[in-house]
């Protein structure tokens, strides 16, 4: 969609088009492109392609991924279908419980896990989650659902109800209806919330490893591997370059689906439902997100009260206190809290500026560019952080870009991962705004500025909070590039749970466990605020 | 098809432009690590760094970057001391685990993000030592070093704390507990034994490591039998630890000897010993090392900061921060070391050549018998 009051700043939009380039080009494609160039050689190629243990690497990486996106799919379906059509008390909460899993840190989520494995004893059982494909495919399944809940929730209101409605006076049965004209209309709903998910399957790294072991390989562990405990970073780079075709593809393929959307805006409200939503189906959804999305934070919370003289607040209180008892000062709990507010905070603020810049280009550029520049923008949500870390190390080296030891690479690096949704959620908000109220200010003699002021910022306003709280969230329990990074030795929440999980004691554990449901808390509040502006846009990612 | 026709475009212009950004850098670092015959202990060529009472007046006001491992914790105040004495700032910069740290360095061989490693240990000191990343420095306070640590005679890296890997068990629960490793495999200790995978764990590392050293060729058959007795392995440390140990699923872990005294410090409430104590037989050591990285812009602040690093000041710091033992003969231990602490009068090790070469093998198959 062009608009004509952008074409009056071309020298700004050319500034802004370079520097976004410059942004992407110093800060994610040198580098990945210098440490992925170590596999270019046909030789690493066939050596990596007839290791046996990388071939079922990669067979296990497209199964379980296959197969966590599709239940992601299927069991997101059933959940929206509930949201959409009915209304009932605690709705909002609920649906608010099932995007928390996305944006919590993998530490977390895992430790979760594996204790609710060991309190319902499935150790031994063919239910165990600990080290079998099911445990990864469950925890998946437990991220990746709210993206396509997400999606569905703002895309399905605005399908044809009168067809359904028509169907049913006809006659059609309720699967009927379903599949033949519920479900087409939902096609690239699915498709764009179903390539996301298997991006995010195939390429997650935390939960392999700790549900996993590594017993469960697959192509992001094995780069770990190869790269950090062997050494041998041709193979990691081979890997490397397939996992990012896999990503391109994924990526594009959501894209397409997204773009051909966004046209459609009319959000309707009060309609008739063909079938409405029996009682039991909503109880039963609502009992489901409880055990499934709930039930781990409650044994998280549990745990982090749990001290040898009964529950209590006491691991709190050594967290906020830490000085009344001497030897737990050496963690620095409540420093780690404000340093990971404020590292956060500095990848959210640069998410949000080289986000919005994306989203005028975007916006601004005819269609085939910005659905290039929308794969673009999301691949470093998709590449691999080992060899990200690594190559920020060996390409920001020298002369002008000596950047790799300067603190501000890491919240840049976090920074990063939310350009692309800033950029995506915010150009979905501009695109929206009719370009016709733009012409009219512009033709009232109103200059651009005043044109942003008054029209266009309102209207994005909410989206750019949306997409910063989202950065903000990604940053706060990042697990990728930068854990790659050499960087100042800084307590954050993620590190200073890790620490204490390092060291045995039975107090040290339940400060970790303490500082997660710490962390979960604050994710939970950012994502609050996302969510009640997130609400209005539709299809954000 | 129109959507297949674009994707392949695009798929071709990511190629097209990771490829060029690629070519035009040629001033790659990558150490291909010479693979020859000769111990990689062996005397490389590089020279000496000495360092000159000259050098080290000139140092004050300099500021060096000191490179560990994430678990570090550095002691409170010591670095502050460093500085009021020598007049250089000390920057502590984390990585991830010791082998993420140990390829970074391997990978920035020569133009180094820092100007000193410590924590690189004795499972991982070849990769680092075959890939030149070290320049050689005997610090002053060398002699006062255990010898038996010394791995690296031409000083590549200096020793500076050492700990050993062993069985932990839980104090009361076993009538009699295994004395050997050899005993996990008896019937009366199955499903009783957790362990780490040794490719995601240094303990999990280091019990892979007795094994071998213990059984020799054999220890493919003790894992086969520890398997059938059910042996548990976790990714992690802290996996294995907390969640199989500390519920008592397991009564048997592999851990550290100072686990114990950390039981003792950390435990709430206070306890009058430790809960659990350590199997002293078969225990792995493992040495922790630190040195100069090559390519440092300030040598001489670095040689001030591993002599620091070694001295007795930093060394009796370092027991109660980070649980290992010191390497300096001449420091003492804190108290509660003294009192828990038990003796390994025979921790088992093998050559860091050795394995080196064989890490890769052992793992490849340590995986094959025990997890698929």
């Amino acid at each position: 969609m062009k608009s004509r009051v952008f074409t009056r700043s071309n020298r700004a939009n050319a500034i802004a088009t370079l520097a976004l380039l410059a942004f992407y080009l110093i800060f994610f494609f040198y580098p990945i492109g210098k440490i992925l160039s170590i596999g270019f050689s046909l030789s690493s190629f066939e050596q990596t392609f007839t290791s046996v243990s990388v071939r079922k690497a990669l067979w296990f990486t497209i199964w379980q991924a296959t197969v966590s996106a599709a239940l992601s799919v299927a069991i997101g379906l059933c959940i929206s279908s509930v949201f959409v059509k009915s209304e009932f008390r605690f709705k909002r909460l609920l649906e608010g419980l099932t995007f928390i899993p996305f944006v919590m840190p993998t530490v977390v989520v895992a430790s979760a896990f594996i204790s609710v494995n060991e309190l319902l004893k499935l150790d031994g059982t063919p239910l165990n989650l600990q080290g079998s494909a099911l445990g990864i495919i469950v925890a998946h399944i437990f991220f990746n659902t709210s993206i396509v809940v997400r999606t569905l929730t703002s895309t399905w209101p605005m399908i044809d109800f009168e067809s359904e409605q028509a169907a049913q006076t006809l006659g059609a049965s309720k699967l009927r209806i379903f599949f033949q004209i519920t479900l087409p209309q939902l096609k690239s709903g699915l498709m764009s919330a179903g390539s996301l998910a298997f991006l995010f399957t195939f390429t997650s790294f935390g939960v392999i490893l700790i549900l996993g072991g590594l017993g469960k390989a697959t192509i992001e562990t094995e780069i770990w591997r190869y790269a950090t405990q062997r050494t041998e970073f041709e193979t990691a780079a081979v890997l490397g370059i397939v996992q990012l075709l896999v990503v391109v593809a994924m990526l594009t393929l959501n894209n397409k689906f997204l773009t051909t959307d966004s046209r459609n805006t009319n959000l309707r409200s009060n309609v008739q439902y063909a079938h409405p939503v029996s009682k039991f189906r909503k109880s039963a959804n609502s009992l489901f997100i409880l055990m499934f999305f709930g039930f781990p934070f409650l044994v998280l919370l549990e745990r982090s009260l749990s001290t040898p003289t009964g529950h209590s607040f006491l691991y709190y209180k050594q967290i906020f206190w830490e000085n009344s008892n001497e030897r737990f000062a050496i963690f620095g709990t409540r420093k780690a809290i404000l340093n990971s507010l404020i590292w956060g905070s500095l990848a959210m603020v640069i998410a949000t500026v080289v986000g919005l810049i994306a989203a005028y280009l975007l916006t601004s550029k005819s269609k085939s560019i910005s659905q290039y520049a929308g794969v673009f923008l999301l691949l470093p949500l998709g590449a691999s952080g080992v060899l990200l870390g690594f190559g920020i190390l060996v390409s920001l080296n020298t002369g002008l870009f000596d950047f790799r030891s300067e603190w501000w690479i890491v919240p840049v690096a976090q920074g990063l991962l939310g350009v692309g949704i800033v950029a995506r959620i915010s150009s979905n908000a501009i695109k929206k705004i009719d370009p016709t109220i733009r012409h009219a200010a512009s033709t009232l003699g109103a200059s651009s500025l005043l044109i942003w002021r008054k029209i266009d910022y309102p209207i994005i306003a909410k989206a750019v909070i949306a997409g910063s709280a989202f950065s903000f969230a990604l940053a706060l329990g990042e697990f990728g590039a930068t854990s790659f990074l050499v960087r100042p030795q800084r307590p954050t929440i993620p590190t200073t749970i890790f620490n204490l999980l390092g060291r045995p004691g039975s107090s040290t554990f339940g400060q970790a466990m303490a500082l997660s449901v710490i962390l979960a808390v604050i994710t939970w509040f950012v994502v609050s605020l996302l969510d009640r502006s997130g609400s209005l846009s539709t299809n954000d990612f | 098809m129109k959507f297949i026709y674009n994707l392949l475009k695009i798929t071709v212009l990511a190629s097209v432009i990771v490829f060029s950004l690629a070519s035009c850098s040629n001033d790659s670092d990558e150490a291909t690590g010479d693979q020859n015959n000769q111990s990689c202990l062996d005397d490389s060529g590089l020279s000496e760094f000495a360092l000159t009472d000259e050098a080290k007046n000139s140092v004050r006001g300099e500021s060096i970057d000191l490179v560990v491992y994430d678990a570090f914790l550095a002691p409170e105040g010591a670095f502050e001391r460093f500085k009021d004495e020598t007049g250089i700032t000390v920057n502590i910069l984390t990585t991830a685990d010791t082998g993420t740290m140990v390829s970074q360095a391997v990978l920035t061989s020569g133009n180094p993000v820092g100007d000193v490693m410590f924590g690189i240990d004795n499972t991982f000191l070849c990769k680092a030592l075959n890939n030149d990343v070290f320049l050689p420095y005997i610090p002053s306070t060398w002699d006062e070093l255990s010898d038996s640590l010394k791995l690296d005679k031409i000083g590549r890296v200096t020793p500076v704390d050492y700990g050993d890997i062993c069985l932990n068990y839980w104090k009361g629960h076993f009538e009699a507990p295994p004395s050997t490793i050899a005993d996990l495999t008896d019937s009366r200790f199955s499903s009783e034994f957790v362990t780490q995978n040794p490719e995601t764990s240094a303990p999990g590392m280091g019990f892979l490591l007795s094994s071998i050293a213990v059984f020799g060729d054999d220890w493919e058959n003790f894992w086969t039998e520890l398997r059938a007795n059910d042996v548990a392995i976790r990714s992690g440390w802290s996996e294995a630890y907390y969640e199989d140990f500390y519920s008592k699923e397991r009564n048997i872990v592999t851990s550290y000897a100072t686990s114990p005294v950390a039981e003792y410090i950390f435990a709430d409430p206070p306890v009058e010993s430790p809960p659990t104590a350590i199997i002293p037989d078969s225990c792995f050591r493992s040495v922790e090392f630190t040195g100069i990285l090559r390519g440092t812009n300030s040598p001489a602040a670095s040689a001030l900061l591993v002599d620091f690093l070694t001295s007795v000041y930093f060394q009796e710091l370092i027991p109660e921060t980070n649980f290992v033992l010191p390497a300096n003969e001449n420091a003492e231990l804190p108290e509660v070391f003294n009192l828990f602490l038990e003796e390994i009068p025979n921790a088992v090790t093998i050559s860091p050549d050795l394995i080196d070469t064989n890490r890769n093998i052992w793992t490849e198959r340590w995986t094959e018998l025990v997890l698929r």
